[in-house]
């Protein structure tokens, strides 16, 4: 689907090296705004909102970053490891918003399965609904994320 | 065929009974995939009448002095759609140098608007209706105010009801052409007052 | 013929409307030569007009901060245009207050330099040079921390305060096509002429951490611009506390070997905090400056050392151990320099313990 010239800029943001070496749309062909409906479709089947997704995931990093990149523990269910660095890094889609470069590292102590994500994805997908291309090293698939988080 | 409308006539019909949108279907593309906000349309509906005026224009007088005299009808097409794109390019340079401001508001549609048919297709209607140049002016005109109106009024149907409840179905492009359909379906009320199909 | 005919028409369109642009584009790109006025006529550059304000004055040798190399994203490179920088793009908007629209303030990078341009630039940063230097070392410091050692061409010196930045410019390299430059703490003594030392701590997808972990060895040649920066060290008061993590700890280096080679008059009590051993690097080198001299006390803690760091320092979050280890430290200063998380958890024990937030500083990259 054609995209404004807004999304399209935005989505140039988004290549390697322009705010990130890996960029955030990876080995993806498709347009921006396919990719985020895409993502937001499987989210709304699995009967979540963003909102609902992005606190839980910001409530981990909470607990996680008490411990200044010591693992801390969780309910029992998740051991949370948040490694912080210099700087800001801001979001491509031009709203001003900036985040912290942080990297928050959950297991799940049943299963021993990882998953990791930024502060900056906590953001965008809150804010914009984007879980990164298919290939970036940051993307995550929402069904997966939401399992891990146990929020089904 | 001349056909001896006033170009008044012409230019109020392109905008209410003859409209690019709702009732040639021209240019639907970028109509549907921009229509999600106001502001934005409306930009991009005053883009697309900068470029109609222009190109319209343009295209006359290539029309006139180059290609029937030369006999190149059956090359309107390409020629068309060449001289629509330079055109686009010189106007963006043309903008950013002379109306800075303007460039600022509207500037970034412009590469969008050189694919929009609606573009090429005022330049053939006016083309086959063999309209003379005071006539092509104003049909290139309204057939962009027409466009504008149509656009706008799409984005602000869809913003006002972006809070309604919609079937996951129809969200988007879905819910778009049902309303087009049903504005479409208004303005043939207006087909009574002037024709110029 | 008709086929003829096609192609040579066609042809003959083509070329004329590539001849109508290129004409087009001479006519409305070309700005020719434009002046930017300088502080009232100290300084007068004409250039080519065309280029953002930023690149031009870059391009004379006038160095605007900026951390995201022109793409309207860090707001660092405002500049008061007193006339000629044409209408507030979109662009600018987010990053210039109410006031400093009225003042004139305008983002450098996004101001295209059209006609005659009249600017006012804070003094101290025409003190900022390019300097094209050559990596006489590189350390590993730690698993993810590499130390740099940059020679500057004979008879160049960088003229800084204990505690400022350079800017490091990469090349492109992978996939990443442009060039960009990111700020970095001197780590080397003001008095350690000729060559310049960075830490550099390997953000994961950071494209000039990446750069410089990956493609930089000894040898390479490397620009590097500055002095940059407001965190230095104040002197106003006896007795300081300094605390850093990873890569924080260079200009903390460099404010302690100034203070201790000046003998100036100052009490240093020097945190380090890490989760691991593996995390702390320059050790011995701190051990032994603290054993030499009475003025610096040097702290290293570890929040969860592991079994085989055998480690007998202090345990603890750092905020913890700087807590156990002052008790008032309201005529104190405080410098903090690592990531925002521990910055901020510093600064709510620092200010329970009697430090106003006017006496803390802290770099904000």
């Amino acid at each position: 689907m054609k995209q404004s010239p807004e999304l399209a800029q935005i989505q140039a943001n988004m290549m390697p090296g322009a705010l990130s070496a890996h960029g955030f749309i990876g080995e993806d062909s498709r347009n921006l705004i396919d990719i985020i409906q895409s993502d937001l479709e499987a989210l709304q089947q699995l009967g979540i909102t963003q909102e609902a997704l992005a606190d839980k995931m910001q409530e981990i990093t909470d607990i996680g970053a008490k411990g200044l990149g010591r693992p801390e523990s969780m309910d029992e269910h998740f051991e949370i490891a948040v490694e912080d660095y210099k700087g800001e890094i801001p979001c491509p889609f031009k709203d001003k918003a900036k985040a912290n470069k942080r990297q928050t590292h959950v297991r799940r102590l049943d299963t021993g399965a990882t998953i990791r994500w930024t502060d900056l994805n906590i953001h965008m997908i809150r804010e914009h609904g984007f879980f990164e291309g298919y290939g970036s090293p940051y993307r995550l698939a929402p069904a997966e994320l939401v399992k891990f988080l146990g929020m089904v | 065929m001349t056909i001896t409308v006033s170009p008044l006539i012409i230019f109020l019909a392109s905008i209410l009974t003859s409209n690019m949108i709702l009732s040639n279907f021209l240019g639907m593309c970028s109509y549907i995939s921009i229509s999600g906000e106001y502001k934005t349309a409306s930009s991009l509906g005053k883009s697309v009448t900068l470029v109609m005026v222009f190109t319209t224009i343009i295209n006359y007088w290539v029309n006139k002095l180059l290609i029937v005299p030369l006999g190149l009808e059956y090359l309107q097409y390409i020629l068309f759609i060449m001289i629509i794109a330079a055109s686009v390019q010189i106007i963006e340079m043309a903008m950013d140098r002379l109306l800075p401001d303007l460039h600022v508001k509207l500037g970034i549609f412009l590469p969008l608007i050189t694919v929009n048919c609606a573009i090429l297709g005022t330049t053939l209607f006016m083309v086959i209706r063999d309209y003379s140049f005071i006539q092509s002016v104003l049909f290139g005109l309204g057939s962009g105010i027409g466009w504008w109106l149509a656009i706008s009024a799409l984005a602000a149907i869809r913003e006002k009801m972006g809070k309604a409840k919609l079937p996951k179905g129809l969200e988007g492009p879905g819910i778009a052409f049902i309303i087009t359909g049903i504005m479409a379906l208004a303005f043939i009320g207006f087909s009574g007052i002037f024709s110029i199909t | 013929m008709v086929i003829l005919t096609t192609v040579l028409s066609v042809t003959a369109v083509s070329v004329a409307l590539a001849f109508i642009i290129i004409v087009a584009e001479y006519f409305f790109n070309n700005y020719g030569e434009c002046e930017i006025d300088i502080n009232g006529g100290n300084k007068v550059l004409k250039i080519e007009g065309g280029s953002s304000l930023l690149s031009a004055l870059a391009g004379q040798k006038i160095f605007i901060p900026s951390a995201c190399g022109g793409k309207a994203t860090c707001g660092l490179c405002k500049v008061q245009v007193l006339e000629g920088a044409g209408p507030l793009l979109p662009t600018e908007e987010p990053y210039l207050t109410e006031d400093e629209r009225k003042n004139h303030y305008r983002l450098s990078c996004q101001v295209k330099v059209k006609n005659n341009i009249r600017i006012l630039v804070p003094e101290e940063l025409f003190n900022i040079k390019e300097f094209v230097t050559t990596i006489e070392s590189v350390t590993q410091l730690t698993h993810d921390i590499k130390g740099f050692k940059f020679k500057l061409p004979d008879g160049e010196t960088v003229h800084f305060k204990a505690g400022q930045y350079m800017q490091l410019y990469t090349k492109p390299y992978a996939k990443v096509k442009e060039s960009v430059y990111r700020a970095y703490s001197i780590a080397s003594a003001p008095s350690d002429d000729g060559i310049v030392e960075l830490i550099i701590r390997l953000v994961p997808d950071g494209i000039c951490t990446t750069y410089a972990h990956t493609q930089l060895s000894e040898g390479d040649q490397v620009n590097i611009s500055g002095p940059y920066g407001d965190f230095y060290l104040r002197g106003d008061c006896k007795e300081i506390v300094m605390i850093a993590g990873g890569s924080g700890l260079a200009p903390m280096k460099s404010i302690i070997l100034d203070v201790l080679e000046k003998n100036i008059d100052i009490k240093m009590n020097f945190f380090f905090g890490a989760v691991t051993k593996k995390d702390l690097y320059y050790l011995d080198f701190f051990h032994d400056l603290a054993k030499r001299h009475e003025n610096l006390r040097f702290i290293p803690a570890l929040s969860k050392p592991a079994p085989e760091d055998n480690w007998d320092g202090e345990v603890g979050l750092i905020t913890e151990v700087v807590d156990r280890y002052i008790e008032d430290c309201s005529e104190m200063e405080g410098y903090l320099c690592g990531s925002p998380g521990m910055i901020n958890a510093c600064l709510s024990v620092l200010n329970k313990k009697g430090m106003s937030d006017d006496r803390i500083f802290f770099d904000k990259f």
